[in-house]
């Protein structure tokens, strides 16, 4: 089937390289494209040739071309790895073809490269190998932005959808959204530390991008079908990332505030009829709520009719939580926070400089009435911060707990309540609001801060720590590795505090709110602020202070839940229709950033990091007092982890970072000398936690992998120890080998280590370990450049390795297995025998074999062979010309790694003989002395189908020129054609030598030649000849066969049985009996209709074969029914004069006593004297003729013929009759047949 | 861009773009012109927007609503058991009759998962109701499609007369050599002849 369909392919490809008609063509590159449809397993091979014609001139054929890589791209069936190869194959021809003139071409590429993008960046950001290939798409890319200039207008919309897609693929995706499809990929999937994609640069371009959508649509001279194409991309984007929803909107209001002049009347309407489409759709989305007034008036402006909006409205508003109003709709201040997270300050400054915007210091001044008498915009950040930071610290514990409790019961609501117009914020408990969570959580950390450093610092803030965060990725070296997370982390704190207030993470006003409800709630905070220019910070003992240290840690892990159960709660509210829109699209942004914060409090506070100074400034002691708290605020910290690893896996990591970059501090301290290991942090708690988790988490938690990966730095030990350890645990074998893969992938600075660790467990006794590790080496070989190779190797190797002495270590090891192994093995060398018997030394080794009875040292053991082929086997079944390697080695091989070789090497044949171009090659040349290993290769290529015509010219070939034993025509027997055969066929009979083994040999051979393609045929032809006697024309049933020529077997059983006769005088007598023996064990092959064929052909022919006599009677044993047929060929040989040959007579008289009383006839036709000298010869014959005269009626006696016979039986003496027939007791075969005929009998 | 004089019958050599004609029942518009450019030898589909088949009744407010699928002859016999006289005399039976013989059933857009170059509307509120659905499916292909609406009023006599507006506009588009470049100028031209009134948009599959 598969054959077929790469036949087919071929044939397409050359008839679309050849043909001369271009629509001819494009129809036969339509086909192949139709049958890689088919058999996606073709891809690999014919796609790329199929990309050669993209060079061709015809522009309809470079358009098939295009459409074929975008069928293979965007269809689902072609399994992920496939459509990889497919696409990165794809870049380089769309670059190439992106000189193109035909715009038909051009806006094929644009298409093709809109549905290539997600799925390649999905790709790398899962498996970032290639980077080639991204280069490629990357410079695509930006080639395709170009065209947004162009003057056709088809391109012009492809493109507008490309860049559409890049800014979805380019955005970060909101956790609420649910998107389906390439709508899914988002910027997100890229792991922070990726090599070679930048997530900031991405991010950046999208919003870039976006900003030029935004323009292009008023952009003079474009018509209205790529605005449209625009508005409609629009829509969806909004749909997919809400966060440019508010940009749109603004964007589409003042287009109707100022519409374009330069299109034509009916293309004005055209885009004003899609901008209406486009906002009704948008109002009637949740997510627009706060925009409903805007949206409204830009719908009336472009004369929608007002019960169609209300309707819209109405369907918003049933959407919406039951205790929204109208007031709060329009609220000033959802508007604030529902503003656009993402990059925004382009974002927001178009937003403001559309009138609708509102002042930004609004809340803020909401927030100064509410503190009455201070003016907060007297204030500095700093002081602001400090004053939260005091009435925090004035707040009791249970208080604090309290109100974390209350938090969480109402944070169900907190949505609603931040909804709720400011004058109800004094009632407000100020820890109800989820934003304020992360800035309480950094203000915790302070007192801390304070509390273990010496100096006070009673002025610090916050904003110190952030500015901590450029230093560190200073780092030379690893930025990847600590800089760019933190800095994306600090990105996300910031975003949306569009002053230069950033002291907190969270969203200006919403502080500046709290800070009202504060100072509402806590009556002492305002004497507090007042007190601050004196705070003197009480002189805490060491103890305390260690004590509070470890209390305000224990107090931040605590608060953990609270971030995913307000996960869970805001996806919960948001799915019936989220009453307020800026809430639930920022919320869990907001949450993940708040979440983030935390974590790096933690690890801040719980490393020398955390004060914020470099560590070479404090004297020894501090050091190392402050080394003995937070080894116990790390020891709270990872027995926190062990807890929960899979959740807590990010602040693992994220700790481990911290830790590391310590470490790193330090060595610089002191001159770059590197810190002794006992010195270093992180490896302590990176192997402890190592330790841990392997006894705590289950065996199959790829978390452990994940971990590996993520950590900043994979020690030796960790790799040799525990990932080793791991997979040598049979439990957690298949976890330790994916970590092992998933090193070797990301972390290059092990990956020589773990590679060859890998390769080791490709070796492996143990079996299923082996495999596994097989799979993964067999991924890396075809998947990557630079570590397929070393695989490769490392695969010749360990095959080269069976040239030598057997490792005796194994030996020891798998005692036990290998007794079972010895006796097994032998049972396949049994089967092995007839390679075995006529190899070189094949003599040599059956003498050891008898001689010892057991393996002697020098001998593999077939297990230790096999663990060696078959990484090696996994190789070649991707890269076939590997295999030839081994056909090289194959004569110098000991004895029993031949045996193992070939015992081995069929199922690889099998899977290679899909496609037997791959293995021509090989049979044309093999090396020298591996003449049995092809043997072996080519018969299981014939196992299940018939020799390929190329199969069959090659084997001839090597045939004919090494002049090879005759075993090597066997398996291109059927493929042969009848002269050859006929030939050859003495030749195959010769083999015979009375063993067993050569019988099955020559009988495989038989049935090979007419039984092969079509049993069928043959029963239907057979059936079709009727029963044997009807049958009279040489080789009847072969011209009775249905369709004829072509289809059947090259031989018709009868007449291979009728050449079998005629060899007799080339190989022998005793040969020829054997062969037609194997003939007759063949029943369902040869039945009684055919033997009635061949007995009649060779009957007619001139000379009888000595043995014809013998198949008589054996058919007529097998096929009683054949009776009255042998009896018609009896009395043809009495013409012929049967009695002068003396066996073909021997045979005669066994016949006719066989058959008696159906050969009365044949004796009433012979001459008188040779029938009695027939009874004279056989004495059965003559007593069964005896007792028949004996019961005729008497009238029937007085017949002559039967007058004849009396007188004969009579005329000798029984006594003498018997002894003659001692005398002539029959020759050796016949007697040999009549045991076989009784055998039959029985 | 040469095209053919108004009534001028110009079949496609060879039809390179997948046509759809909607309207909100997929009965009297969209199937007059599936009749006409069926005639005309293209191939095409036809739909309705609408919630449901919507044909009149012996009074306003007695519409008879079928869900999308039932087919025509269904309807037929349906009517023709209800009130032969009435629905002979307004015209719904010869309507249905000649829809019967097109195809099976009436088919709603929004069920419909074919793929088109060229949709016609007959009226805004279904070219609004085919837009939005466009740009809410999953859109993959990125397979550009010309939604263009003519507007058409509600009735066998102004039927025929868009039918024939929308053959003329189906044989400019499939005369042009790039429908996407010149689709504007078509309908641009196409107003100014015809008078009707054309909206455009851009879509993708």
């Amino acid at each position: 089937m598969a054959d077929q369909a790469a036949n087919q392919a071929i044939m397409l490809l050359n008839a679309a390289r050849t043909l001369q008609d271009i629509g001819q063509r494009v129809t036969v590159l339509h086909q192949l494209h139709e049958v890689l449809k088919r058999e996606p397993a073709l891809l690999a091979t014919f796609f790329p040739i199929a990309l050669g014609l993209a060079v061709d001139p015809s522009a309809d054929l470079r358009v098939g071309v295009l459409r074929l890589i975008e069928d293979t791209t965007c269809r689902m069936t072609v399994p992920d790895e496939a459509r990889m190869l497919v696409a990165a194959r794809s870049v380089e021809a769309l670059t190439f073809l992106m000189t193109d003139e035909n715009p038909n071409v051009i806006k094929r590429i644009v298409r093709c490269a809109t549905s290539i993008y997600p799925f390649i960046f999905k790709w790398m950001c899962k498996l970032p190998a290639d980077q080639a290939t991204w280069q490629g798409i990357a410079g695509l890319k930006v080639k395709l932005f170009a065209l947004l200039g162009h003057s056709n207008d088809g391109v012009k919309e492809g493109v507008v959808r490309f860049l559409h897609k890049l800014i979805m693929v380019q955005s970060p995706k909101d956790a609420s959204v649910v998107a389906i499809g390439t709508d899914s990929v988002s910027i997100d999937l890229c792991p922070p530390q990726h090599p070679f994609i930048n997530i900031q640069e991405l991010n950046a371009e999208a919003v870039g991008l976006f900003n030029r959508m935004q323009s292009f649509i008023s952009i003079p001279g474009v018509s209205a079908g790529p605005i449209t194409a625009n508005l409609n991309c629009m829509l969806g984007l909004t749909r997919a990332r809400p966060q440019y929803l508010q940009p749109v909107i603004t964007t589409l209001v003042q287009w109707v505030n100022t519409p374009s002049t330069t299109l034509t009347l009916v293309q004005r309407r055209s885009v004003e009829r899609t901008i209406k489409i486009v906002l009704m759709s948008a109002l009637r989305s949740p997510a627009a709520a706060p925009y409903a007034n805007i949206l409204t008036d830009a719908l009336v402006k472009l004369g929608t009719k007002s019960h169609e909006i209300q309707q819209a409205r109405r369907r918003e508003l049933k959407r919406s939580a039951p205790p929204s109003t109208p007031e709060v709709l329009f609220d000033p201040k959802r508007q604030r926070t529902s503003g656009v997270p993402q990059p925004s300050t382009q974002l927001d400054a178009t937003w403001n400089t559309t009138n609708e915007a509102f002042p930004q210091d609004e809340a803020l001044q909401l927030a100064t009435q509410m503190l009455n008498t201070i003016n907060a915009n007297s204030l500095s950040p700093n002081i602001i911060a400090e004053l939260v930071v005091q009435t925090l610290a004035s707040c009791t514990t249970p208080r604090w707990e309290q109100g974390v409790m209350r938090f969480k019961q109402v944070s169900g609501l907190v949505s609603q309540a931040s909804v709720q117009p400011p004058v109800a914020a004094p009632s407000r408990d100020p820890r109800r609001d989820p934003r304020m969570m992360d800035s309480q959580q950094c203000l915790e950390s302070t007192p801390s801060t304070l509390s273990e450093n010496e100096n006070g610092a009673s002025t610090e803030t916050s904003l110190a720590k952030d500015e901590e965060l450029p230093l560190k990725s200073d780092f030379p070296g690893d930025s990847s590795l600590s800089g760019r997370g933190e800095d994306e982390n600090l990105a996300k704190l910031r975003a949306g505090s569009p002053s230069q207030m950033n002291v907190l993470p969270s969203d200006q006003s919403e502080d500046h709110d709290h800070l009202s409800d504060l100072a509402a709630f806590e009556s002492s905070a305002r004497a507090i602020v007042l007190d601050l220019s004196n705070a003197e910070l009480p002189e805490l003992s060491a103890d305390e202070r260690r004590r509070l240290a470890n209390d305000a840690v224990k107090r931040i892990l605590s608060l953990e839940p609270t971030f995913s159960s307000q996960v869970a709660i805001s996806t919960v509210s948001g799915a019936p229709g989220a009453q307020s829109s800026g809430q639930s699209s920022a919320g869990p942004f907001s949450l993940s950033a708040a979440k983030t914060g935390w974590m790096l409090v933690l690890c801040r506070l719980t490393t020398a990091l955390s004060d914020g100074h470099p560590v070479a400034n404090e004297s020894e002691e501090t050091n190392t007092a402050s080394g003995r708290v937070s080894d116990e605020m790390k020891g709270i910290i990872m027995e926190s982890l062990l807890e929960d690893f899979r959740g807590r896996l990010e602040l693992a990591v994220i700790w481990l970072h911290h830790l590391w970059l310590e470490d790193e501090h330090r060595t610089r301290a002191q001159n770059a000398e590197p810190l002794d290991a006992s010195s270093k942090q992180y490896p302590i708690w990176f192997h402890r936690i190592l330790d841990k988790i392997s006894t705590t988490l289950d065996p199959k938690d790829k978390t452990f992998a994940k971990f590996l990966i993520d950590v900043p730095e994979v020690t030796e030990e960790a790799i040799h120890r525990v990932v080793k350890g791991y997979c040598d645990d049979h439990e957690r074998m298949p976890l330790g080998l994916f970590t092992l893969q998933g090193l070797i992938n990301h972390r290059p600075a092990v990956r020589a280590e773990c590679l060859q660790l890998l390769l080791e467990y490709a070796l492996h006794p143990t079996r299923l370990t082996r495999s596994t590790a097989i799979v993964m080496c067999k991924r890396f070989f075809t998947d990557h450049r630079t570590i397929g190779p070393k695989v490769e190797e490392f695969a010749l190797e360990a095959i080269r390795a069976l040239l030598g002495p057997p490792q005796v270590g194994i030996v020891h090891t798998e005692s036990t297995e290998s007794d079972a192994n010895g006796v097994e093995e032998d049972k396949g060398g049994e089967d092995d025998d007839m390679d075995v018997k006529e190899e070189k030394d094949g003599v040599q080794d059956a003498e050891r074999r008898t001689s010892n009875g057991d393996i002697t040292p020098d001998d593999w053991k077939e297990d230790d062979v096999v663990r060696r082929l078959e990484l090696y086997f996994a190789l070649c079944s991707k890269k076939h010309e590997l295999l030839l390697e081994l056909f090289k080695l194959y004569k110098d091989f000991h004895i029993s790694v031949q045996r193992a070789v070939r015992k081995n090497i069929p199922p690889l044949i099998k899977a290679l003989s899909a496609q037997p171009a791959r293995l021509l090659p090989i049979i044309n040349a093999f090396p020298e002395g591996s003449d049995w290993l092809v043997l072996r290769m080519v018969t299981t290529m014939t196992e299940k189908h018939p020799p390929s015509p190329q199969l069959v010219t090659a084997v001839w070939n090597v045939f004919a020129q090494k002049n090879l034993d005759a075993r090597f025509l066997i398996p291109i027997l059927s493929g042969l054609g009848r002269p050859k055969i006929l030939l050859y066929l003495p030749r195959i009979v010769q083999l015979l030598d009375g063993s067993e083994k050569q019988r099955a040999l020559v009988k495989d051979a038989f049935l090979r030649l007419v039984d092969s393609p079509s049993l069928q045929n043959a029963a239907a032809a057979s059936a079709g000849t009727g029963a044997g006697p009807a049958v009279s024309t040489n080789g009847g049933d072969r011209a009775a066969q249905p369709g004829g020529g072509g289809a059947g077997p090259p031989l018709t059983p009868s007449e291979l049985l009728v050449a079998l006769h005629n060899m007799e005088e080339t190989v022998g007598l005793k040969r020829a009996v054997e062969a037609t023996t194997i003939c007759f064990t063949c029943q369902n092959v040869f039945k009684g209709e055919v033997l009635a064929v061949v007995l009649q052909q060779l009957v007619d022919q001139s000379k009888l074969p000595t043995l014809f006599m013998r198949t008589v009677i054996q058919s007529v044993n097998q096929y009683p029914a054949l009776v009255n047929f042998v009896t018609s060929i009896l009395l043809k040989l009495i013409n012929k004069k049967v009695w002068s040959a003396p066996k073909l007579w021997e045979g005669f008289i066994r016949c006719c006593t066989i058959i008696f009383p159906a050969s009365i006839q044949v004796l009433q036709s012979l001459p008188r004297p040779h029938v009695a000298d027939a009874l004279k010869r056989s004495p059965k014959l003559k007593a069964a003729l005896q007792a028949h005269i004996a019961q005729l009626e008497p009238e029937q006696k007085a017949r002559r013929e039967i007058q004849i016979f009396v007188s004969l039986v009579e005329s000798g003496a029984p006594d003498e009759m018997e002894q003659v027939g001692t005398e002539h007791e029959p020759k050796q075969e016949v007697v040999e047949v009549k045991e076989e005929g009784n055998d039959e009998k029985r | 861009m040469a095209s053919q004089g108004p009534q001028g019958p110009a079949p496609p050599q060879q039809q390179t773009f997948r046509l759809a004609v909607i309207c909100a029942s997929n009965q009297n518009r969209s199937m007059e012109a599936h009749n006409v450019l069926q005639k005309a030898g293209y191939v095409l589909s036809s739909y309705g927007t609408g919630s449901a088949v919507r044909l009149p009744g012996p009074a306003a407010d007695k519409p008879n609503i079928y869900p999308f699928g039932v087919p025509y002859n269904d309807i037929f016999n349906d009517l023709l058991k209800k009130d032969p006289q009435l629905y002979k005399a307004n015209g719904l039976l010869p309507m249905l009759d000649r829809n019967r013989r097109i195809k099976r059933a009436p088919e709603r857009f929004q069920e419909a998962r074919d793929v088109f170059d060229v949709i016609i509307s007959c009226e805004e509120r279904c070219f609004d109701s085919a837009c939005e659905d466009l740009d809410n499916r999953p859109s993959e292909l990125n397979r550009p499609v010309h939604l263009v609406n003519i507007e058409i009023k509600d009735n066998h006599e102004e039927a025929a007369v868009g039918g024939q507006l929308i053959l003329q506009l189906v044989n400019m588009i499939a005369q042009s050599k790039d429908r996407d470049a010149e689709m504007d100028m078509i309908l641009d031209d196409f107003a100014a002849r015809t008078n009707a009134q054309v909206l455009h948009t851009v879509s993708f599959y």
